[in-house]
């Protein structure tokens, strides 16, 4: 049949949206567990509806605004994947917020606006989507009402509305200066003429990108969030923009600023520009989440981290794109893990203070949850048979083939640097003797296992975790057995 | 060939069954290293004990696949010296009450994967493996080990991680610009018209880094005496008598031929780290009282003798090199072995608390005095054949500077017999007395090892019978890349 009609190409998100809305209407009666059901179920039926459409060949421009094919639908299924995960990851803690219906809506919204930024060719849609992004970001931080998640929320709404200005501004200056269009395409016709103002224009851009993926120096909200945020949340937070923000990244990069690469008029070289953030980046995550006793702050600095591998592929170039998807996917995948692990804690009447001391003797309790735990701390690591090592080895193998050795080794040795806290996670939890604050089998109170917030769901994130801790380990295996090629060609060579 | 892909794969078979098995996971740990071993010798008739190549399930041509397995006669004796100790290390562990069930689950993944290294043909596979040892160890030391295990545990996998990391860079650099895939296929390719393209100095220095760690050769041997004393007994047999030798494996097998060039330019280089490992290690030997200590600084003086015959480009130098590498294997296991089962009835390893076992428990004594006698490279020994060649050769190439070896000669013969004295010999400490001697079990495990140590001493060709056509095969692709 002739699928180009709009909402056939627009359906994954479509139906995501619609997940969302009736979550937000059921909400309105107080159903909360349905309203995330049925967010969960069709963050599910899009990423099936996406990977499907992932297997077809054409591809659609809607709008001269959006463009959609194979590559950004394979795109889309890892969004609603993670999505879905997520959502169950914080299922349980979910529920027991008073708007935890409408909680599990802004994860929804939050999904299909990440998708859209994606598949977005126009600067004017992608700050609309930006700024929606972001006022979604604000609630879901804030949605546990602590005041650190109040705090945090603050802090990524400010940060955000700085980087959101210098968004308008290099979208002013460009319509302006560089042809009268916010089309990414027509403006890099313009960039030959003025490469000074095509440059100014990409850092103010990639200055609000910058700021989703949460790298140096647009870090600084990345640790508050990972602490305070609600698990479901901040693993969304955490993962679904980054994808679409790097996506658009190595659009923008490909578009506006490779052209400048060797031009003598540039004053700045974009390669060494990616170079010295994915250095910085790498540096500052790594010292940062060194010295961290707070587990979700470690995963926020160590995000400032990943975000600089990351980097690492935009420095090298639009041959790096596939790769890099890998690496932050399979980033994405590895933190929820983690954070479900996180909500799996939290989720009854634990003790836990949020330390990863606290975690100690987590081995002996509750043993899925550790070996969940493990596995994505050497997924983040980037130790083989694990997802990270193929996201880590696609990005930083072709680095050092193109010839940045330099990256390659920078890339490594961040690795390295890394297990120093991750493999202090697995110690503790492992080898460690159960301190105070560990975390107790707490008994269900009867009156508890009444309310839908009770034992029955309790299982979720563990659940969660423990999915995604298995998805880590097939990614990981299967390339032996299938090589390398399918996995990279997943993720296209667009962009 | 489906029985090499099954090596790799029944070990961690085994693995999820013993994990499942609680209190009956040694016997499932024993069953099926011995099936594995089983199915290791119904590979005999098609010739690997003549130097024939054995291919796994997928053939090197196939395209897509990293799975590509392949035993020939450099891999031969390592993957036999690995099944022999497995079963050494299974029943070491036969008396671990904490978490037996995880602890022979994590022995038969080590397994799985120390196979996979030695067998892997294709890079990533290799790597991949090399890493894979890094996490059963990791867990094994800092969840049974003694004392200061938490820290030795984090400690060993650092380094590791971080030498194996540079070797990967080295391994892309020259995947990259070889655009091949598995070992033989680079190394053919660098000799071949396609040319280099790549620093092979480069390439040979960022592989070494991480081989040399793993050897481990002297700067970068740090990290050993902290795991191989923290680690339980099954887990110091495994470092000291397999995994150090993934590092001069992997010298032969990836350093030699992918980077000839830099091989020969870095050879006085090895020959330095070799030396001074060597007398550096034999010189700590002597003055630790941890006898545990004393074993794992021997390891580095051994490893040192492997360094020195591979910084002779000939095919005997190599052969001398892997058959240190198998006899200090054997030994090593074996002194980890009786140290561990010492441990057991004493509850001490230091020199000072120990005295008088010749007469208090005979054949624990007798077993230690032969394994110390076979570690200072006595003739008729499976020391002696390996380091005399390696002295031998490396006395042709590079003439006197060979010299200072010898003073590690001489401290190996003092601080086995100091070890010896110490233990077997001079009164008994007031709280030793009546202790058990080694039981059949333990005699077993002693068997397994000391018969190989005797028949290599006796017969050192055995061993290079084995190895000669794949070493000459490597030594042939190594001069094609040298000389163009």
């Amino acid at each position: 049949m002739n699928v180009e009609a709009w909402w056939f190409v627009l359906s994954p998100v479509t139906i995501a949206f619609a997940g969302g809305v009736a979550a937000l209407i059921l909400d309105g009666w107080d159903r909360r567990v349905v309203a995330i059901v049925v967010t969960i179920i069709s963050a599910l039926v899009a990423a099936g509806a996406s990977a499907w459409l992932a297997s077809g060949s054409t591809s659609f421009v809607l709008a001269d605004v959006l463009l959609i094919d194979p590559t950004i639908y394979a795109v889309w299924a890892l969004i609603f994947g993670l999505s879905a995960l997520s959502t169950l990851g914080g299922a349980v803690r979910m529920s027991r917020l008073p708007a935890g219906g409408g909680v599990s809506a802004l994860v929804a919204f939050l999904s299909a606006g990440s998708a859209l930024i994606s598949a977005s060719v126009d600067l004017l849609l992608i700050v609309i989507l930006i700024e929606v992004l972001a006022v979604v970001g604000y609630g879901l931080t804030a949605s546990i009402r602590t005041s650190g998640a109040k705090e945090a929320a603050l802090k990524y709404f400010i940060q955000g509305s700085v980087a959101t200005g210098l968004f308008v501004l290099g979208l002013a200056l460009a319509f302006g200066l560089l042809g009268g269009s916010t089309e990414i395409a027509a403006l890099g016709e313009g960039t030959a003429q003025a490469p000074v103002v095509a440059l100014i224009v990409s850092l103010l851009i990639l200055s609000a990108f910058a700021l989703k993926l949460g790298a140096f120096p647009f870090h600084s909200w990345a640790p508050d969030v990972y602490q305070g945020a609600h698990p479901a949340g901040a693993s969304l937070i955490v993962v679904v923009p980054k994808i679409g923000a790097l996506s658009a990244m190595f659009l923008i990069a490909e578009v506006l600023m490779r052209p400048l690469e060797g031009s003598q008029t540039a004053p700045l070289q974009p390669t060494l520009l990616f170079s010295v953030l994915a250095i910085a980046s790498i540096i500052f995550g790594n010292l940062g989440a060194l010295r961290q006793s707070d587990f979700g702050r470690m995963l926020g600095y160590s995000a400032v981290a990943q975000a600089g591998y990351a980097l690492i592929a935009l420095a090298v170039g639009l041959i790096t794109y596939p790769g890099a998807m890998l690496l932050m996917t399979v980033y994405g995948l590895a933190a929820s893990t983690a954070f479900a692990v996180a909500g799996a804690l939290r989720a009854g009447h634990s003790s836990w203070d949020g330390s990863i001391r606290g975690m100690s003797g987590l081995a002996a309790s509750r043993p899925w949850l550790a070996a969940s735990l493990a596995v994505s701390m050497l997924s983040l690591t980037g130790i083989p048979l694990f997802a990270g090592f193929w996201g880590k080895l696609s990005v930083f193998g072709l680095a050092a083939a193109e010839g940045f050795i330099f990256l390659t080794v920078a890339g490594v040795l961040g690795s390295v640097f890394s297990f120093a806290y991750y493999g202090a996670v697995i110690r503790t939890v492992y080898f460690d003797q159960p301190s105070d604050t560990r975390v107790p089998d707490t008994p269900t109170s009867p009156t508890e296992a009444l309310t839908d917030t009770g034992v029955r769901y309790r299982a979720l994130p563990g659940v969660a975790s423990v999915v995604g801790a298995g998805v880590l380990v097939i990614i990981g295996v299967v390339p032996l057995f299938i090589g390398l090629t399918p996995l990279v060609r997943f993720f296209g060579i667009g962009g | 060939m489906w029985q090499l892909d099954a090596l790799v794969l029944i070990p961690l078979a085994g693995a999820v069954v013993a994990a499942l098995a609680a209190t009956k996971a040694k016997l499932v740990a024993l069953t099926f290293t011995l099936a594995n071993i089983a199915l290791f010798l119904s590979l005999a008739p098609s010739g690997i004990f003549r130097g024939e190549i054995v291919h796994g399930l997928f053939s090197p041509q196939e395209p897509g696949t990293m799975w590509l397995l392949t035993l020939d006669g450099l891999s031969l004796p390592l993957v036999m010296l690995t099944m022999l100790l497995f079963i050494v290390a299974t029943l070491s562990s036969w008396g671990v009450t904490s978490r037996p069930a995880a602890h022979h689950a994590l022995l038969l993944g080590l397994q799985s994967a120390i196979l996979g290294v030695f067998l892997a043909e294709h890079v990533l596979l290799f790597y991949v493996f090399w890493e894979a040892v890094l996490i059963p160890m990791f867990f094994l030391i800092g969840r049974w080990g003694y004392e200061g295990r938490r820290q030795a545990a984090v400690k060993f996998f650092l380094y590791t991680f971080a030498g194996s990391v540079f070797m990967l860079i080295g391994l892309l650099i020259a995947l990259m610009s070889l655009e091949a895939i598995t070992f033989t296929a680079m190394a053919q390719t660098i000799g071949g018209p396609a040319g280099d393209g790549f620093n092979q100095v480069l390439v040979f220095a960022l592989l070494s880094i991480g081989l040399l760690v793993k050897l481990p050769a002297v700067p970068f041997h740090t990290w050993l005496p902290d795991a191989h004393v923290q680690a339980p007994t099954a887990g110091s047999i495994m470092l000291a008598g397999v995994l150090l030798k993934m590092g001069g494996y992997g010298l032969i097998r990836l350093a030699i031929p992918i980077a000839p060039e830099g091989w020969e330019a870095l050879a006085p280089l090895l020959l330095i780290l070799g030396i001074v490992g060597v007398v550096f290690g034999a010189a700590m030997a002597l003055v630790q009282d941890d006898l545990k200590r004393v074993v794992a600084y021997s390891s580095i003086s051994h490893m040192g003798f492997v360094l020195v015959a591979l910084s002779v480009g000939t095919e005997t130098a190599i052969s001398a090199a892997i058959l240190v590498m198998v006899s200090h294997g054997l030994v090593a296991g074996l002194l980890f072995y009786l140290v561990g089962e010492l441990y057991e009835r004493t509850h001490t390893r230091e020199l000072a608390s120990l005295g008088g076992l010749s007469y208090l428990t005979p054949r624990l004594a007798w077993s230690l005095a032969f394994a110390a006698f076979a570690s200072l490279g006595l003739p008729g020994l499976s020391g002696f054949p390996g380091e005399l060649l390696a002295v031998m050769e490396g006395f042709r190439n590079w003439s006197w500077w060979i010299a200072p070896v010898g003073i590690g000669l001489v401290l190996a013969a003092a601080y086995n017999l100091r070890v010896v004295a110490r233990v077997n010999h001079g009164p008994h400490p007031p709280g030793l007395s009546g202790l058990s001697d080694l039981g059949p079990r333990a005699l077993l495990g002693v068997a397994i090892l000391a018969i190989p140590v005797l028949v290599i001493g006796i017969w050192p060709r055995i061993v290079a019978d084995l190895s000669t056509p794949a070493v000459q095969r490597i030594i042939e692709l190594a001069v094609r890349g040298v000389s163009p």
